[in-house]
């Protein structure tokens, strides 16, 4: 506590002449500062004071105080403590310094507020749309607050942003935005000098459904449904998360055993999301026993949860101020024999996957990311912590009931697709005895509490480590307990610019298995 | 090579014929509607997150098309007019087959 206050002090005395108002909220300080500072003010907090980049968040508050805002959300990790930077621009001038080129991990954020709020980075390097494609005809940014839902946006001018290549020897390759296998949409555009990539340009958001903007003014119980439905695959982590950032604004802690069943749905939900892709990274390289196998214990999780809450993919098991389904003793039981199957039988899959001399000759050396680049690029979760990056924010900023128990976060240093899996599957084990410690530690009491009156623009922040990574949901509320602003930053948003960095330089066979050790999520990122 | 046919051998054939019973037992299935007497449906059609659940002049109507089986509804309502059961087949020939539509004040 003393190195909290500290660490605040000091950062509050480094900035105090820049400083306009500082407010202290629950667990963040925001410090209100003028535009001009920005370079500094983030440069300090994010070199300097080794902080990371949470989220940037827009917001149009021109109803409250005639201004646009932006917030700059930093994490400290070792005090578990934020600090905002919030930043008000004019309507009359709604521009902002851009930080892109000094510190990567801005470049998406920014490039976002452009296009749904016109709040243009001055000095960004890339100047293309990131969620629209093409150019606009006329200016409409969906998440102002006039802006009025009419039809379809037109962006009749559709240009492409890519690299262009003015070489001969250079093989421009399209893939995407439909593929052969059921996923989701992405355009990848290769440039290839033979079989090797050269360099690779995405372009996502092909799902973007505004899912934002259509949180906009719903009450709290019917945003959990669409806060749900954000991503199948991570859809308790976002509840919980968004859970959290009720709570705490509403300053409320939830009952023990809510926590603990918070904890126990969170680590069944990684569970089979690790599992399912170990067997899925096989598919990459065409190895078929590991890839069924995979999905076999995958479906049996998938049963077995179904059986818990009625929901194969856990979905409506999280409320507002706890959980809305309780725990039975033979349901306890029923976990406890299903992961006492599952751990010897996911060691033998583990064990023909890593001794398999072509598998891991395909996974090593592949699709590389160094320690420096998945730092700038704010990299998270799984990718991250295959390259050393040594996050988690179950550890670090701890929710639910993680404080309580013991775990190891498992680190490798290669940053190939072989540490990634390898990362995967010890984070399978991780999670079995996690769910075990809980089962065992699981205390009495009620699973849930109500949730009072929030006061009108108050802003909070909520986090979860899903299976992809740290997401994290931003929050201010409106009247009557209603949502103003929701800005959603998943894992899949922070690792997706790590996906263009990992492939070049490895051939075009290797990118889907390179795309299949990330496993990110479409619908996550384009909301 | 030898660990992986063992694998292979010893899990043998997992898939399964296509279950027609009903789900497990907390499964959230199709949402039935019985019309009884001094049911609150005010309430009821409030709860309905999708707007699946209306009220039409004298007749509630729900349409499985929006339902999104959360149960809401089935929770708030003080008679035994909405359950959910555990069907998971929904699927119909016609969208029209979709609607549900019965008189509110019936009695059954």
């Amino acid at each position: 506590m003393d190195s909290k206050r500290r660490m605040i002090k000091k950062i509050l005395q480094q900035l105090g002449n820049r400083l306009l108002d500082a407010k202290e909220q629950a667990n963040e300080t925001v410090l209100h500062i003028d535009k001009k500072d920005l370079p500094e003010v983030c440069q300090y907090l994010y070199q300097e004071q080794e902080s990371r980049l949470f989220t940037i968040v827009g917001n149009d508050e021109r109803q409250i105080n005639g201004m646009f805002v932006l917030y700059y959300v930093f994490a400290f990790d070792k005090i578990q403590y934020f600090i905002t930077v919030k930043l008000c621009l004019e309507e009359s001038d709604p521009t902002f310094p851009s930080l892109a080129a000094y510190m990567p991990a801005f470049n998406w954020y920014e490039r976002e507020v452009n296009d749904l709020l016109g709040l243009r980075a001055l000095g960004h390097p890339n100047r293309s749309p990131l969620i629209f494609h093409g150019d606009q005809m006329e200016a409409v940014y969906p998440l102002r607050k006039d802006y009025i839902e009419t039809s379809m946006l037109h962006c009749e001018n559709e240009v492409d942003h890519f690299v262009e290549y003015t070489g001969t020897d250079v093989t421009e390759i399209p893939v995407g935005p439909i593929h052969a296998g059921i996923i989701e949409p992405g355009h990848f555009r290769f440039g290839a000098v033979g079989d090797t990539v050269l360099h690779l340009d995405t372009r996502l958001f092909y799902t973007h459904r505004g899912i934002e903007k259509k949180l906009e003014g719903k009450t709290l119980e019917q945003a959990m449904f669409l806060i749900e439905r954000i991503c199948c695959v991570c859809n308790v982590s976002h509840a919980v998360a968004f859970a959290q950032a009720v709570e705490t604004a509403a300053n409320i802690t939830i009952p023990r055993r809510a926590a603990y069943i918070r904890t126990l749905y969170l680590e069944l939900e990684r569970l089979y999301n690790h599992v399912g892709d170990v067997g899925n990274i096989c598919a990459g390289y065409g190895f078929a026993v590991g890839n069924s196998q995979g999905a076999r214990m995958r479906e049996l999780l998938l049963r077995l949860n179904e059986e818990l809450t009625g929901h194969r993919y856990l979905r409506g098991v999280i409320a507002l101020g706890g959980v809305q389904q309780d725990i039975r003793k033979d349901e306890i039981d029923r976990i406890t024999n299903h992961l006492n199957e599952l751990d010897p039988d996911f060691q033998d899959l583990a064990d023909i996957l890593l001794n398999h001399e072509i598998a891991v000759d395909r996974m090593e050396t592949t699709g590389q990311l160094s320690l420096q680049q998945v730092t700038e690029l704010e990299a998270v979760g799984v990718a991250a912590r295959a390259s050393g990056r040594d996050i988690d924010c179950r550890r670090d900023l701890p929710y639910a009931a993680y404080n309580q128990l013991n775990f190891a976060v498992i680190v490798q240093e290669e940053g190939d697709v072989l540490a990634r899996i390898k990362v995967r599957i010890l984070e399978v084990f991780n999670s079995i005895l996690l769910i075990r410690q809980i089962l065992q530690d699981l205390p009495e009491g009620d699973i849930i509490t109500g949730i009072p009156k929030i006061e009108p623009y108050k802003t909070s922040l909520g986090w979860t480590e899903s299976a992809r990574g740290e997401n994290c949901h931003w929050l201010m509320f409106g009247q009557d307990n209603k949502i103003y602003r929701y800005r959603i930053r998943s894992a899949a948003y922070s690792n997706w610019p790590a996906v263009a960095v990992a492939v070049p330089g490895n051939i075009i066979p290797d990118f889907p298995l390179i795309n299949k050790s990330f496993e990110l999520c479409y619908s996550c990122c384009d909301r | 090579m030898f660990d992986m046919l063992k694998k292979i051998w010893q899990v043998g054939t997992v898939t399964k014929k296509q279950p027609f019973e009903p789900a497990s037992k907390k499964y959230r299935g199709k949402i039935e509607l019985i019309a009884q007497k001094n049911t609150n449906w005010e309430d009821c059609i409030a709860a309905c997150p999708t707007g699946a659940l209306r009220m039409n002049v004298n007749k509630i109507r729900l349409f499985h098309g929006n339902c999104i089986q959360c149960g809401n509804c089935v929770k708030i309502c003080n008679t035994e007019a909405l359950t959910q059961t555990t069907d998971c087949y929904l699927a119909v020939n016609a969208k029209k087959d979709l609607f549900i539509s019965v008189d509110k004040n019936e009695v059954k």
